[in-house]
């Protein structure tokens, strides 16, 4: 029987779900870190699982995907931005590079731990730590806009919040000393 | 039989961190929903799974032409990587070593020398960008079991050049030579993102 990395390899059409359910959220992550537009973003992130089915036969079965995945994402990412931004297109003479400054291998890669992390909450408790703290919304405006008592939307976020330390704990004990010295305020709880 | 209790809350210092992190609009992206289809549909293509419908020539399709262009190169540079170039003047061997999907443009020649202190790899490396900071390349043999022993690392920062490596096995048992990029602080296991990758055969 082939593992979901071998039938990716062939590209049997659910292997390449699979591998896509996965990890598509991460990747548009990193990708979205680099890319503001959404029509290149959606262009890279295609090319990132594509790139990544030619090159299957090159991983390393008993390693991580992720890191791997993540790898190609932000290389692809940079080269479909630098070739948006080259002057000419297409079939022209050699064109000279463009300088894309992208945010740091390890920040893209925070990105993308962040991500994962998120993509692993279920559901009732990830749409309360997007209202949270993408909206900004307070609990009580959490629990009106979804329809559901207040001690819930509590007992929700706290649970969200210790899944997310627990999962991002190294990321999150980096950070504290720095947020902690230029912030005031945030989410509310 | 007990209620469960709520865990407590997390310190503030350890919320905000997270509050921090998670604001990011970037970690809430989500990607367009008719990628997926897309995708495998394009696999399918490539493969040649099922037959294309003719269309007038737009984006995509300019896209399909430059991945099956990138294709046949990548094709052809892993073709020519991987024959084996066998000195015969000497002790020594040379592999050459291809670029994978992560450094398409790079290549290698490595020349092996079984001394009797050990296995000396000189890594003869060109258009290996070099690392970003916060990453290192490491060299690596491994057996047909798929078994590892580095035999050391560099970062290529200073352009293209020679690089000498150990290894304490037999080229015999360990007949594939790969290069990976490391994270620094991620521990001393594979991070198994091949860069280079060569084979000794014969």
């Amino acid at each position: 029987m082939l593992t979901t990395l071998e039938a990716f390899r062939a590209g049997d059409p659910d292997a390449v779900r699979v591998i896509y359910r996965k990890f598509a959220g991460p990747v548009q992550t990193v990708v979205a870190s680099i890319i503001s537009d959404p029509e290149l973003r959606a262009d890279a992130v295609q090319q990132t699982f594509v790139k990544a089915w030619k090159a299957a036969s090159t991983f390393d079965a008993d390693r991580e995907l992720a890191p791997w995945l993540y790898s190609i994402a932000r290389r692809t990412a940079i080269d479909v931005l630098r070739a948006e931004k080259r002057p000419t297109r297409g079939d022209h003479a050699p064109e000279t590079d463009v300088a894309v400054t992208p945010l740091s291998f390890e920040r893209t890669w925070e990105a993308f731990e962040i991500r994962r992390a998120i993509d692993d909450l279920p559901p009732e408790e990830r749409v309360v730590m997007k209202l949270a703290h993408l909206d900004g919304m307070t609990q009580s405006e959490i629990s009106r806009a979804l329809d559901v008592p207040l001690g819930t939307i509590k007992s929700r976020a706290n649970r969200a919040h210790r899944r997310l330390a627990a999962a991002l704990r190294h990321l999150v004990s980096e950070n504290q000393t720095a947020v902690s010295d230029v912030e005031e305020g945030g989410a509310p709880r | 039989m007990t209620t469960p209790v709520e865990p407590p809350e997390l310190p503030d210092d350890e919320f905000d961190a997270l509050a921090s992190m998670l604001s990011s609009a970037a970690v809430w992206d989500d990607p367009a929903p008719e990628i997926e289809d897309q995708l495998v549909a394009e696999i399918a293509d490539e493969i040649g799974a099922r037959p294309r419908m003719p269309s007038a020539p737009g984006r995509a399709d300019r896209r399909h032409l430059r991945l099956i262009g990138a294709a046949a190169a990548l094709f052809l540079v892993v073709g020519v990587g991987i024959a084996l170039l066998v000195g015969g003047e000497d002790d020594t061997t040379v592999v050459a070593l291809a670029g994978t999907e992560l450094a398409p443009g790079a290549s290698a020649d490595a020349e092996l020398e079984d001394l009797a202190s050990g296995l000396r790899v000189v890594l003869d490396v060109s258009d290996l960008p070099p690392a970003e900071p916060g990453t290192y390349y490491q060299g690596w043999v491994r057996n047909d079991d798929g078994q590892g022993i580095t035999i050391g690392t560099f970062h290529m920062r200073g352009g293209d050049a020679e690089i000498e490596l150990w290894a304490g096995v037999s080229s015999a048992d360990y007949p594939i030579i790969t290069v990976t990029i490391q994270e620094e602080g991620a521990g001393p296991a594979s991070s198994g993102m091949v860069v280079l990758r060569g084979r000794l055969d014969g």
